[in-house]
């Protein structure tokens, strides 16, 4: 660490940086992106870059990483100066990337996926390409079957896979776009000793993040970024995580929300041993059962794909159970449609909100009406009032602060975060009795992150049942009443947050531990 | 030096214009080589098309007469289209279309044509429905790819019509004392049957009247409907749609049944209108073309009128063409493929920004 510290202490000369952006700009149409900023990597440093969504931090790197072409700028690697206009030139002067949108094929193996440009052998690559995932998994824990096709895995999996595609070509510029959103404390703690690791080999590490904590568990550097500027580059050793949460959204954050004390109804959600396969047949929710009641957040908390996803979809009705029941307020709903199970006061918060959450070409205003076209007041007769529809959005535009130029402007040009305020007002607005939120801050900015779990908690204050899946385990923990920990389609443990300690949790989500019936909180 | 592409995240709406605009142009200028080598001059050639195709007043009408099932067919492909559904079979429920209207008017040979008129319209584009309605089904039940069984089932169709004009419908001809069947044709239907036209031209209005009304009919429905407002969902995003109770089969299958009743109409229209009887060259591609058509108009009546109307001209000129240049047929059927390369091409353009860098 001595030998660190006096690296990063003495500015060192301008050839030995490997990255180094100099006024760079990227405009899009009606938004300035990158303006004019500066960047600079050093070798044998971890560089968080923090930002909120549409700060400009991945637009950045996308730069770098040859992806976008800078309007303006220069970019020296290594102290040369460099055009980089292709993911391809980027992967040969050492740039690798982890984005966090996957680039991957869908239809694919993981190993087929891995082969895709990254492969030494011409002859049977694959061989070669399992045998050195193997390495990989040994080496770094990173494990992931090579014969599973991509669209079979949770995003937590394909997040795992990108990690080894830029190991695997050995690059010694990576870039991390949010690397941990999906990975359980264990693993993030994993990931880190790769990250010091590979510092300490003298590789630089950019790590886009916007969870202040991660800043100062890793990072050497911090730079901060908003609305397409640099605010600032610190030392992570003499900041502070409330002067970086300033410098970031440029106010003062609460970090603690209020959780009032909300006493819990009658059960809303129960579900009785439930069964349901995974879109390979395979069981994935095995045998789970629970109830969440009105006034009550009921958190699941699990490493991705061990039966989340499939449990949320069975309750909300897109994916049919094998076994088992789901009642809702007394009603068995247990495979029934969408539509119907919505009627009855079900709203979704869908994991993955650009696939199952909008339709991106059409307004604001019509993704409004997606669950309600087909009734009163939206539907005369077979026609649509559209004066109505655009009423109706602007008020809830207005209501749930949406920052859109007009309902009229197609859903797909808005923000990470304005787009979850958009199907969060679709979906609450009409004060349904229960709200499944499956990862309703996965990918948003603090800014964001903080007003969705307001109206969580306001939605519980209210008397709503909340099932909250997230793979965030303090938001878990901070927003839940009780938490279930989901295994290998299990409910291995529930718990009160306040009588549960990360660490044991955390042996939960990995199997190691489990609960007995009696133990569980009820 | 190297090419870059880039997706666009806006398309300016004058420059999706322009580009449908230069597409065309750029099919005129590719084809123009073509005529060169054949040693006619392409601009004497351009000049002779759009002369006889708009600047006679037989041409001028009869650009309509083919303008009318063209804009049947295209207004109803580019609703389907709309849901991300690719039908490639209008010619086959245009046909179908036909032959029901030839079966209505030989078994009611007597009717009158108040009665006749409309009921094979209505047949029509039941016939034309129903030949569309399996290929929706079929891919919302068992994923079976669009476009393959919407085109196979034209196939399916043409081959049953050549057999019935070859056999079972064939004309009995009477020469002297002998019947026996000659040319693989039909029988004319009766006069009751026959569509009226205006004054002396060909233009049966009947069916102008209805494919105006298709044009306008499909922008009102997919704009302000709530079925409409489905299918816009479902082929934007299939998956939202799934998650918000739309039914792929109920939404695919309503705009089939819309598409192939068009097509079915446009199929009247050409057999009750124009030929009277079938014979094996009944076809003349109106299904296909008018693929190209939907792509370049869109659900807008203005853009499919425009479009339908010059690519009517262009099927006008091109039999002048023939026979003042003396060019082989294929010629306008190349140029027409070269229109709907260069469309495609455009559209590519629309939906990515390309850069040349060195």
């Amino acid at each position: 660490m001595a030998s660190e510290a006096t690296a990063v202490a003495s500015e060192p000369r301008e050839t030995d940086l490997l990255v180094k952006m100099v006024s760079i700009v990227k405009r899009f149409p009606g938004v300035l992106a990158n303006d004019h900023v500066n960047f600079e990597l050093r070798p044998g440093e971890v560089h968080a870059l923090l930002g909120e969504n549409g700060a400009g931090k991945t637009t950045l790197m996308n730069i770098l990483y040859g992806i976008y072409y800078p309007d303006g700028g220069e970019i020296y690697v290594r102290g040369r100066r460099v055009e980089i206009r292709s993911p391809r030139d980027a992967m040969s002067l050492g740039i690798g990337m982890v984005h966090q949108h996957f680039m991957l094929v869908d239809r694919h193996t993981v190993a087929e996926n891995i082969a895709l440009g990254y492969a030494e052998s011409l002859l049977n690559p694959l061989k070669e390409i399992k045998e050195r995932l193997r390495e990989f998994a040994e080496k770094y824990g990173l494990k992931v079957d090579p014969d599973a096709y991509i669209w079979q895995l949770s995003a937590g999996e394909q997040q795992r896979v990108e990690i080894i595609k830029a190991l695997y070509h050995g690059a010694d510029i990576l870039i991390l776009d949010e690397p941990t959103s999906v990975l359980t404390p264990q693993e993030t703690r994993e990931l880190f000793k790769i990250i010091k690791r590979m510092r300490d080999e003298g590789k630089g590490i950019i790590f886009i993040t916007h969870k202040l904590d991660e800043v100062f568990e890793v990072a050497d550097r911090v730079t901060v970024m908003r609305r397409g500027k640099v605010v600032g580059t610190l030392k992570a050793s003499e900041t502070t995580k409330e002067e970086l949460a300033r410098m970031m959204v440029g106010r003062e954050v609460l970090f603690r929300l209020e959780k009032e004390r909300v006493s819990r109804g009658k059960p809303v959600l129960e579900v009785e041993n439930l069964h349901a396969l995974n879109d390979r047949g395979l069981p994935a929710v095995r045998g789970v059962s629970f109830r969440v009641h009105e006034g009550e957040i009921f958190g699941i908390a699990g490493v991705a794909g061990n039966g989340q996803r499939e449990l949320a979809e069975v309750v909300v009705g897109l994916r049919k159970a094998t076994a088992g029941r789901v009642l809702i307020d007394g009603v068995d709903v247990t495979n029934k449609s969408p539509r119907f199970i919505a009627s009855r006061g079900v709203a979704h918060i869908p994991e993955e909100r650009l696939r199952h959450g909008i339709v991106p070409n059409l307004s604001v205003a019509e993704n409004l009406i997606l669950k309600d076209y087909y009734k009163e007041p939206y539907r005369r007769g077979l026609l649509l009032d559209h004066s109505k529809v655009i009423e109706d959005a602007e008020r809830l535009i207005n209501k749930f602060d949406i920052v859109t130029p007009s309902p009229l402007t197609p859903a797909k040009l808005l923000s990470g975060g304005n787009i979850q305020r958009l199907i969060c007002a679709r979906e609450l607005h009409k004060e349904p009795r229960l709200i499944v939120a499956a990862h309703p801050t996965y990918g948003l900015d603090v800014g964001a992150t903080e007003y969705i779990r307001r109206i969580l908690l306001e939605q519980r204050k209210r008397g709503a049942a909340v099932l909250l899946i997230s793979e965030d385990l303090e938001e878990v923990l901070q927003l839940s009443d009780r938490v279930g920990v989901m295994f290998n389609g299990e409910i291995v443990g529930i718990v009160r947050p306040e009588e549960a300690s990360i660490e044991e949790i955390g042996l939960m989500m990995a199997g190691a531990r489990r609960l007995a019936r009696e133990e569980m909180a009820s | 030096m190297r090419v870059i592409v880039r997706k666009r995240v806006v398309v300016p709406r004058r420059f999706a214009l322009a580009v449908r605009i230069g597409s065309v142009v750029l099919a005129l200028l590719a084809v123009a080589v073509i005529f060169y080598a054949y040693g006619v001059n392409p601009l004497d050639v351009y000049r002779s098309i759009f002369f006889n195709a708009f600047g006679t007043k037989v041409g001028l009408t009869e650009t309509i007469v083919r303008m009318m099932p063209l804009l049947l067919v295209s207004a109803g492909l580019a609703l389907v289209f709309k849901t991300g559904f690719w039908n490639i079979g209008a010619e086959g429920q245009l046909l179908v279309g036909a032959m029901a209207a030839y079966v209505v008017a030989r078994t009611f040979p007597d009717a009158s044509s108040i009665a006749l008129i409309p009921s094979m319209f209505l047949v029509g584009f039941a016939a034309g429905a129903a030949w569309g309605i399996p290929p929706a089904v079929l891919k919302a039940k068992l994923n079976v790819n669009d476009v393959i069984s919407t085109l196979m089932l034209y196939y399916v169709i043409y081959w049953v019509f050549q057999h019935l004009i070859h056999g079972p419908w064939k004309a009995r001809e009477r020469v002297g004392q002998l019947t026996y069947g000659g040319f693989a044709h039909t029988e004319i239907i009766s006069k009751n049957a026959w569509l009226p036209v205006i004054g002396e031209t060909r233009i049966h209005w009947p069916t102008l009247i209805l494919s105006i009304l298709a044009a306008v009919g499909v922008y009102v429905f997919l704009n302000y409907t709530t079925a409409g407002y489905e299918m816009k969902v479902v082929g934007d995003n299939p998956e939202a749609a799934r998650a918000a109770g739309i039914s792929y089969l109920r939404t695919v299958t309503l705009a089939m049944i819309i598409s192939g009743g068009l097509a079915g109409l446009a199929g009247v229209g050409e057999f009750a209108g124009i030929q009277h009887r079938f014979t094996p060259e009944f076809l003349s591609g109106y299904g296909f073309t008018g693929i190209i058509t939907a792509w370049l108009g869109g659900v807008n009546p203005i853009g499919l009128l425009i479009a339908n109307f010059l690519f009517g001209g262009l099927l006008v000129g091109g039999q002048y063409i023939m026979i003042d240049y003396k060019l082989p047929i294929g010629v306008v059927d190349m140029f027409n493929g070269a229109v709907l390369f260069f469309v495609l091409a455009g559209d590519f353009l629309l939906r990515y920004r390309i850069q040349l860098r060195r």
